[in-house]
Formats: structure tokens, sequence, C-alpha cells
């Protein structure tokens, strides 16, 4: 009879330790590297893109330009570090940038601090266009803006100017074990619309769709709403947790910059989201990337600093920090 | 071990697993809002 009853307190033991371990291996361990103080994921190390730094990760090249004087304060996009980083790398004086490091807090989100008075700052796409409507930052280096964004410049009676510097593919990607390589425009927007639920109505596996998508106003979330046009996005299978994923992402911070192995970009419509591919145009989702300011901004440094942009030395640096260039 | 102590060890058993369980998985849900997407894909069981 005692035996009996320690027999029934294991076998409760034992289910629920196999159900939460059955959670752990399908969800828990895919997560468990994302937390910092604020719960916010730190999407990309700054510390190898600081410039005038010897050993830091960014684009060089031969120029006679630089700026002195007023020095526009340079932000953007997680993505786009290494492009705004560069650029202060090659024409901005030395000493311009003051990195102070940082832990993950509340008020520091993505663990990355800047002086005050620094000309590179890293507030990432949705806290940039704030900064950059606010008056805080001179040029922002971002896609395109959310409506909110759009409307909250509107509301404080500021007037942005977007000039397009560079290319980027908008790109999609799974598990590399995922037998599906490639997909048309059109299963995607049935997929995230909720038409397609099951990988199996792709020609994929017998395996749930788990559509994944990214916090609103960030740049590459703003381009999925852009994509998906006036189509709503569907409700997705209530199992989807325990499905296989479809995620999106801008071709270079994938590749380049997370360069996770494991995940694997997918062609579109049949065409790989290859540099060649979007330089030529066949690729289907072309993103335009802006260098935003303020109309109102009279630092003279900014039209200096755009025109170097678009010539054939800014247009370089583009190449080299990894982007395609628009001319 | 009367039928009494029993149950009770039983019931407090249950209840702590539960609550384990929902603990589990809250963090779960806010992990998941807040985590990175390639990682969690490249993660995935196949």
């Amino acid at each position: 009879m005692k035996h009996t009853r320690f027999f029934t307190v294991f076998v409760v033991i034992l289910i629920f330790a196999s159900f939460n371990l059955g959670i752990y291996m399908f969800l828990t361990q895919r997560l468990s590297n994302n937390f910092s103080g604020a719960s916010q994921l730190k999407m990309v190390d700054v510390k190898k893109f600081l410039p005038h730094e010897e050993d830091s990760e960014l684009a060089r090249i031969e120029t006679d330009f630089a700026l002195e004087g007023d020095l526009p304060v340079l932000d953007g996009a997680a993505a786009l570090v290494p492009v705004y980083a560069s650029i202060i790398d090659n024409v901005y004086p030395k000493g311009s940038v003051t990195y102070e490091g940082g832990t993950f807090s509340d008020d520091n989100y993505y663990g990355e601090n800047f002086a005050k008075d620094s000309k590179m700052q890293y507030k990432n796409t949705v806290r940039g266009y704030t900064a950059i409507v606010d008056g805080d930052t001179d040029i922002l280096f971002c896609a395109s803006p959310s409506k909110e964004q759009m409307l909250y410049a509107k509301e404080k009676g500021v007037e942005l100017e977007y000039v397009p510097v560079g290319l980027e593919a908008f790109v999609f990607f799974v598990n590399k074990n995922n037998p599906v390589d490639s997909l048309t425009a059109e299963q995607i927007r049935d997929i995230y619309g909720g038409k397609y639920r099951n990988w199996k109505d792709v020609g994929g596996a017998n395996r749930i769709i788990n559509p994944l998508s990214r916090i609103p106003g960030s740049g590459s979330q703003s381009a999925m709403d852009a994509f998906m046009g006036e189509r709503e996005t569907g409700a997705k299978s209530p199992l989807a947790f325990f499905g296989a994923s479809i995620g999106f992402s801008f071709r270079y911070y994938m590749d380049g910059i997370v360069g996770n192995e494991n995940v694997k970009m997918l062609s579109l419509n049949g065409v790989y989201p290859s540099e060649e591919n979007i330089r030529n145009g066949t690729y289907p989702i072309i993103a335009e990337f802006y260098a935003i300011y303020r109309k109102d901004n009279e630092n003279e440094n900014i039209q200096k600093l755009i025109d170097w942009l678009l010539s054939e030395e800014g247009q370089n640096l583009i190449e080299k920090s990894g982007y395609v260039r628009i001319k | 071990m009367s039928e009494r102590v029993f149950s009770k060890i039983l019931i407090i058993t249950v209840v702590i697993c539960i609550l384990l369980t929902v603990a589990h998985v809250i963090y779960d849900v806010y992990a998941y809002q807040h985590g990175s997407i390639i990682y969690f894909v490249a993660k995935e069981l196949w």
C-alpha cells in the first residue's frame, strides 16, 4: 500500500516533468539566449563596428573628403550600423565618437551606450525615428518608416527628407533542414494571410507553419507590412509554436551581421537574394534604405555628406559595407 | 501513512508541479515575444 502511494506521487511528478521537457525541447531552448536586464535582444554587437578602432569590422576606402566643423550626429537601424559607422570612420575626425559601453537595463534596451556628445549613436529604428523627429539626431539611416512613424513626424509638424543611398533585399528564411527552398510571393502572402497553415500545402513537409513577425515599427516589420499590402495578416494555428517557422529580415543583417549557418534564405519566385540578383533587379523585393534628415536642419554638413554618399566614393563605401549601391 | 496525509502530499505535489509548469509557460511567452527570430528558427527541431 505504501509503495503504491509513493509510486502514485512519482508518476504525477514524472508526467509533469515529461510535459515540461517537451516544452523545453520545442520552445524554451530556442529562446534561452535572448534575455537581458530589460528583456530585449542585443541585435548587433556595436563594439565590432566602432569607428577609428583598428580592429573594427568596418569598410575603409581611400578618400580626400573629410568633414569638419559642426559634425552631424548619425544614428540608425541595427542592420545599418556597419554603414553609418563606416562613414564616420572614413570622413569624421578622430575623437568624434565616445563609446561608453554599458550593460542591458530598462533605460538601455540594446546594452549600448554612447556619450551624449558622441557623433555616433545607436537607437535602432523605433527609437531612432523618434530621435530624428525630436532633433536629437541629424541623419538617420533606416528603411522606410511605418505609418505610425510618419504620423509622429506629422503631429510634431516636422518634415523629413528621405534620400535613398543604397539597396537591400527583403528576405524570408527558414531552418536549413526545412526542405522548402523557394516560394512565390503569393504563397508567402497566403501563409501570413492564414490560407496556408501547413508546409505540405506549399510543397514541403507535413508540419504546421509558424509565421513569425517582428515588433511594430521595426524596419523589417514595416517592410513586411508593405509587402502584404492590403492583405490582412491571418490568425496562425494555435499549435504554431510547435511548427516549423518562417521569418523575414534584410539580407545583410541575416547573412553578414548575424550570420547563423542554421538558417537559410528562400528564393522568391525562383530567384535567390544574392548581391548579383539584387543589383540586376531580378530579385523581386528590393528595398531602398535612406539617409533621413529634418528639412529644417541648418547644418550644412548634412548636404555635403549626402552628396558624398551618392558620389562614386560614397557608393563604393556602401558596397564595401556589404550592401548594394544605388548608383 | 494515513489516507489524509497521502492526500495532502499528493495535492501539494500537484500544486507545485502546476505552478512550475505555469511559470515555465509564462517565461516562454515572454521570451518568445522578445527573442531573436533568427535564433528561434535556427534552433528548430527537425
